[in-house]
């Protein structure tokens, strides 16, 4: 009786993760390949198993009291534990750990905001005048993002009128003989493509002094 | 856009998710979803080739994921798969870094980094893997350089043919301000953002990627 609505929670589960995955997920990665490499079979897929069956096994080596008596409930443990095994692997290689929506008592309660009554959508508003123009007539399959950490917005390209350059000319000297300070001794190969360069500057994020604006926590209760 | 927290980014020790769907967790959400609405079908259509399948979410970067939890909020954002300093050490061979920029000699008591190329030669090797898949896949590619950031090590190969010095040394030339060799060593750094740029680009056009890509550079401070 225990396990009756753990098993039928689980075959909804596998059958809701099989009917989510039509297409195979794509080839295992370097990282993903080389990481795993050196490991036994059954550690490799499920690692937890191994555990959990020196645990079964050393339950019933215990003293018998007052010990024994966690007997009572170990084959419903046992499933359960299994069973949250399988369906997590089976669910993190269908899609990411956070990759569905929902608040689904059988699937998970991660935050949906087609559920949430003080979100704000833009997707009924025309795409911005400007993306659609910068974009009008490209094609491409592949985005290339390159994060820039510590880089100044006014010193790549570097810029002439930026504060940091003007605060330079104010304050520093600059060295006999030395390199001058210009935008095509320093940045030549952006500024080469600025001619076919988008760039925004007022992609501001809001960076509260708390993270509860903008993170949620995900409960542990029914999730993988 | 979404802001990331501003105490560092240590609440993705513990399962945190973002209220807004970051973009390669979109994409992935798109390779599993199977109820597309016709919108996102003629989106999708508009913008693959006859050989496009899936989308591959994949980051970079030479610095470890173990500083504040790093590695958690890269997960959060959706990225498939994670390349960080602690891969390049693996595969090198190394014992893992113990600091996020390298190794800590306790012989020397200096630290020894790993520079932002370490990574570059994985980066090829995916893309040369990546473009061997078929079905051909697509590629949501993220790559960190933070040569920019504090300690600011130069590769000393490059430093050796291309360092220069804009910025006149003040007092005793062994004993200069801090401040402006610090600033010079950052226009250094910024001129070897520059080459790195070139190089990665440059390396997409030898690829025969360059014209299906849409190269977005993100700058991390407005002044």
């Amino acid at each position: 009786m225990y396990a009756m609505p753990g098993l039928v929670a689980m075959a909804y589960r596998l059958f809701s993760t099989w009917t989510a995955r039509p297409r195979p997920p794509p080839a295992l990665l370097p990282y993903d390949q080389r990481c795993e490499q050196g490991k036994p079979k059954l550690r490799r897929k499920a690692p937890l198993i191994v555990a959990l069956l020196c645990v079964l096994l050393g339950v019933y080596i215990l003293p018998p009291y007052p010990w024994r008596r966690l007997t009572a409930t170990i084959l419903y443990d046992f499933g359960a534990a299994i069973s949250s095994i399988i369906l997590g692997h089976h669910v993190k290689v269908a899609d990411s750990p956070t990759a569905r929506l929902g608040s689904n008592p059988l699937g998970n309660f991660h935050y949906d905001p087609a559920e949430d009554p003080y979100y704000i959508s833009n997707l009924d508003e025309p795409i911005d005048e400007f993306i659609a123009s910068a974009l009008n007539g490209t094609h491409f399959t592949n985005i290339f993002h390159i994060v820039l950490e510590s880089m100044r917005e006014d010193s790549y390209p570097w810029d002439e009128s930026g504060l940091l350059h003007q605060h330079i000319i104010k304050n520093v000297e600059f060295a006999e003989n030395g390199t001058p300070i210009r935008t095509d001794t320093i940045s030549p190969f952006i500024t080469s493509l600025a001619e076919h360069t988008i760039s925004w500057h007022t992609t501001w994020a809001s960076i509260p002094f708390t993270h509860k604006a903008m993170l949620g926590r995900t409960p542990f209760l029914l999730t993988h | 856009m979404i802001s990331t927290p501003s105490d560092g980014t240590w609440e993705f020790g513990a399962p945190a998710q973002f209220y807004q769907r970051c973009v390669p967790e979109i994409f992935r959400l798109v390779n599993s979803v199977t109820d597309i609405s016709q919108e996102i079908l003629d989106f999708e259509y508009r913008n693959r080739t006859a050989t496009t399948d899936m989308w591959e979410t994949t980051h970079f970067q030479s610095m470890t994921t173990d500083w504040e939890e790093e590695l958690g909020m890269l997960k959060a954002f959706g990225f498939s798969s994670i390349f960080d300093g602690n891969c390049i050490a693996k595969f090198n061979g190394d014992k893992e870094f113990d600091h996020p920029f390298g190794y800590f000699d306790e012989g020397t008591a200096l630290l020894f980094h790993a520079l932002t190329t370490d990574a570059l030669p994985y980066l090829w090797n995916y893309i040369d893997e990546f473009r061997k898949r078929k079905p051909k896949n697509r590629l949501y590619l993220s790559w960190m350089d933070s040569t920019t950031h504090w300690p600011i090590i130069l590769p000393p190969q490059w430093r050796e043919k291309n360092y220069k010095q804009y910025l006149k040394a003040k007092g005793d030339a062994n004993n200069w301000d801090r401040e402006n060799i610090s600033l010079d060593l950052w226009i250094n750094a910024v001129k070897w953002t520059d080459d790195m740029v070139q190089k990665l680009i440059l390396g997409f056009r030898e690829r025969g990627l360059e014209d299906e890509t849409l190269f977005v550079m993100y700058i991390h401070l407005k002044r």
